[in-house]
């Protein structure tokens, strides 16, 4: 019993964790949004059209490619993203860069590929080629953001309605506020650490945040109600009671939080690097729920258990001292 | 259960998961034809990011690409003085990315492109992204390339990328022309608005048709009914139009007296629905002002690399053995039940993904995939603790495994009730990704429960009757054991 983790004790600890996480991601959410580098918002894009005498010749494709990312090099330039387009009588090769990426550079890129292609000798001579270089700006649909954000706290309300219904109104309130607080936790931490994301990405990650803390909660309640009615609690204070149910329940929630962390970690480690992108950065959610289901859900719950049952032990003393006086 | 019995269950349901398991993952030619079985991982629809899609490049009247203005130019020929005179009509822009027809799109000076113009081309580019937001369709992407150019893509799942690249491109308001398409009957004057007659339009698609549905006013019913009044003594056409273009013109051959007018015909579901956000948004969003052109199509495949989905599946395998050597090692012959439980929510689940229309692969559906296995995985293993617990107080097997699920029953009922409620009221108001990985997510959390509680339980059942040593096949000990030992 003297080894149990004193989360309830630790509460101003959480909460100030928490709110400076918190605040501190809003802010810089409003000031610079989430970095969305990999959704390319703004990009340079180089582009080679061709015809069949490129697809059809042999190798030609990859020869065209080793020229384009020959070139490139040459003039100091990083491509972000490769991408082919098939298209009737031929194909677009594309490349990606960076808005910042130097006009001048792509320029004179443009110009020694264009030359290569039009070079009277050689694998492209009877090819029909072209190359362009674009900027773009992505155009950000905002419905589905606003739609998931309404999504996302309406199931939490109608958590906290049934773990309301089935635990108790604490347990309900405390499971709000935790799917609330991780899904807000999990997004500041992509503010404040500026970790790549795709454009669907935070909505998904806010989603997952608030899945698994519904989970992680759902099981401490649980195990609350099997363990609160066990005679060995009847003794304990309530903070006693909450940290002891909260030990028995450790082992359950760090077998789920486990299995989760490392299937994300395995799917980022084998899949390709689009997918890594999203796999690696899903282990915050979980870690997000690790942490309020193990330190801030008890330490919250703990409190207002205790004001609850203190605002019952007065309205007792109340009620009796009232009878005591009619009488 | 005896023991026959038992295994006649046990040797039917491996026949039909192994069946099933091969129908889901292998695909073979049929035998003596020239069709092809495609398994159910084949058939389930891939997002653009791991299935790729389409891409087009709208250009706007007075805009053209680079390559057209060469092209253009290069087909004069020795024609110098026309050539010039050609390539003297146009202004390169964005360092020669396109080019601007100065009579169209720069000011009188042409020095500049003028401010009605760029008017123009911010309203059309909000017109385009509301109809293509309309989609709701993940993998669509607009941006505006070169300042005056605009690209969309969409994803593989569409049939039609074509059709709707050219549907959204149609600019101008909202008519309806009864006889010839000249004769309007229904547009905007100084006085009256289209949306005075006309409500709104939106798609439906039942028994295979698709259908367009027009939603009109107390006064547009009133006017098509006084417009169609001789239509069956002469047969005529009705059309609505969108600014030139026709988007519907329907035969009438009696007088129409309706508040909607439901409209089939060639329609497939994702014509309906084009031509449907291209009437509604007309009529409440933003008017596209610009006639556009777009350019051709080209298809990519998946943007995260060619092996995307090959890599996806690796690691589900990889995930797959290392649950089994847990569940084998830790419970033992009890591993098997749990295998069978596992198997039939995956292949439940492949079917789903494979034969649900809207559903698709993508990171948030394997996500979602992934939350659920886990939430499958924990259940079981609590399912499991719960009836070591109660044999380690020295019951029987069959008490023990009564008493263990009687106990925990309640706490998985709660926690997959909760999930899948939250979990489908989030698909209902969610759009997109997130409205499909709650819905994956939902169905995995019922196939959870249901695999749980019922498949593997009933397989420790059936597997328990072969069992001599029912402890060492379950890997439990009675608590004297424990001291003893």
């Amino acid at each position: 019993m003297n080894k149990r983790f004193h989360s309830v004790k630790l509460m101003p600890v959480w909460l100030a964790i928490s709110s400076a996480v918190i605040i501190a991601g809003i802010i810089l959410y409003c000031l610079f949004g989430f970095n969305m580098q990999t959704e390319f918002p703004a990009a340079k894009r180089f582009e080679v059209t061709y015809d069949t005498v490129i697809t059809i010749g042999e190798n030609t494709e990859e020869e065209l490619q080793k020229l384009c990312e020959d070139t490139f090099a040459q003039n100091g330039l990083t491509v972000k993203q490769k991408q082919k387009y098939e298209v009737t009588g031929g194909g677009v090769l594309e490349y990606t860069f960076e808005a910042s990426a130097s006009d001048e550079a792509l320029a004179k890129a443009e110009e020694a590929v264009a030359a290569a292609l039009n070079a009277q000798e050689g694998i492209y001579a009877d090819a029909d080629t072209f190359v362009t270089v674009h900027k773009t700006e992505n155009r950000a649909f905002t419905e589905a953001n606003w739609r998931g954000a309404i999504a996302v706290a309406v199931g939490c309300v109608v958590a906290l309605v049934y773990l309301g219904v089935r635990f108790g109104v604490v347990n309900g309130v405390t499971g709000l506020i935790a799917c609330l607080h991780d899904a807000l936790f999990t997004l500041s931490l992509f503010a404040i650490c500026r970790i790549p994301v795709y454009a669907y990405a935070p909505l998904l990650f806010g989603a997952i945040a608030a899945a698994v803390s519904l989970i992680l909660w759902t099981v401490q309640s649980m195990k609350m109600r099997e363990n609160f009615k066990d005679p060995s609690y009847a003794g304990m204070t309530v903070a006693e009671a909450v940290e002891e149910s909260s030990a028995s329940a450790l082992k359950i929630i760090l077998g789920i939080v486990c299995a989760l962390a490392v299937s994300f970690a395995l799917f980022g480690a084998l899949a390709t690097a689009g997918v890594r992108l999203f796999f690696l950065p899903a282990l915050i959610p979980v870690a997000v729920g690790a942490y309020s289901s193990l330190a801030l859900a008890p330490a919250v719950h703990g409190h207002m258990k205790k004001s609850v049952a203190a605002t019952a032990k007065k309205k007792r003393y109340e009620g009796a001292k009232k009878k005591a006086e009619e009488l | 259960m005896g023991k026959k019995k038992s295994a006649v269950f046990l040797v039917l349901i491996t026949i039909l998961i192994a069946v099933l398991c091969v129908a889901s993952t292998v695909s073979f030619p049929i035998p003596n034809s020239v069709k092809e079985y495609h398994s159910f991982v084949d058939v389930i629809k891939k997002d653009s990011a791991i299935g790729g899609g389409y891409t087009t490049v709208y250009y706007p009247e007075g805009v053209i690409s680079a390559e057209e203005f060469e092209n253009n130019a290069a087909a004069y020929g020795t024609d110098t003085q026309a050539e010039q005179k050609y390539r003297a009509r146009y202004a390169s822009h964005a360092n020669g990315a396109i080019y601007l027809e100065k009579e169209i799109v720069l000011d009188e000076k042409e020095e500049a492109v003028s401010e009605a113009f760029k008017t123009s081309f911010a309203n059309t580019v909000k017109a385009l992204e509301e109809r293509f937001e309309a989609k709701h369709l993940i993998g669509t992407r607009l941006e505006v390339s070169d300042d005056y150019t605009i690209r969309a893509t969409l994803p593989a799942v569409t049939e039609s990328p074509s059709l709707i690249f050219g549907a959204f491109a149609y600019a101008g308001e909202v008519s309806v022309a009864y006889g010839t398409e000249s004769d309007k009957i229904i547009e905007n004057t100084a006085s009256r608005s289209v949306n005075d007659y006309i409500k709104g339009a939106y798609s439906r698609y039942a028994q295979d048709t698709a259908y367009v549905v027009v939603d009109f006013t107390k006064e547009g019913r009133e006017l098509i009914k006084n417009a169609t009044a001789g239509a069956a003594e002469n047969k005529s056409t009705l059309y609505v139009l969108v600014g030139d273009n026709t988007v519907i013109n329907l035969s009438v051959s009696q007088q129409i007296d309706q508040d909607s007018l439901f409209i089939s015909g060639s329609y497939t579901k994702e014509s309906a629905e084009a031509i449907a956000i291209v009437i509604e948004k007309a009529l409440h969003g933003t008017v596209s002002e610009l006639d556009l052109t777009a350019g051709a199509v080209l298809t990519y495949q998946s943007v995260f690399g060619e092996n995307t989905a090959l890599f996806l599946y690796i690691s589900f395998g990889v995930l797959f053995l290392a649950m089994l050597v847990y569940f084998f090692v830790r419970y033992r012959g009890l591993g098997v039940a749990h295998l069978y439980g596992y198997l039939t929510y995956w292949l439940c689940m492949i079917m789903c993904l494979a034969f649900i229309p809207f559903l698709h692969l993508s990171v948030g559906t394997v996500a979602a995939v992934l939350l659920t296995s886990v939430l499958l995985c924990v259940s079981n293993a609590v399912a499991f603790e719960y009836v070591k617990k109660e044999y380690a107080l020295g019951k029987t097997m069959t008490s023990s495994v009564k008493t263990g699920y009687g106990k925990c029953i309640r706490h998985l009922i709660d926690l997959h009730v909760i999930l899948a409620v939250v979990a489908f009221l989030t698909y209902a108001i969610a759009l997109t990704e997130l409205q499909t990985f709650a819905f994956v997510f939902g169905i995995g959390t019922v196939l959870s429960g249901v695999c749980t509680l019922v498949v593997t339980r009933f397989i420790w059942a059936i597997t328990m009757t072969f069992a001599k040593r029912k402890d060492k096949f379950c890997n439990f000990k009675h608590e004297e054991e424990d001291d003893d030992e």
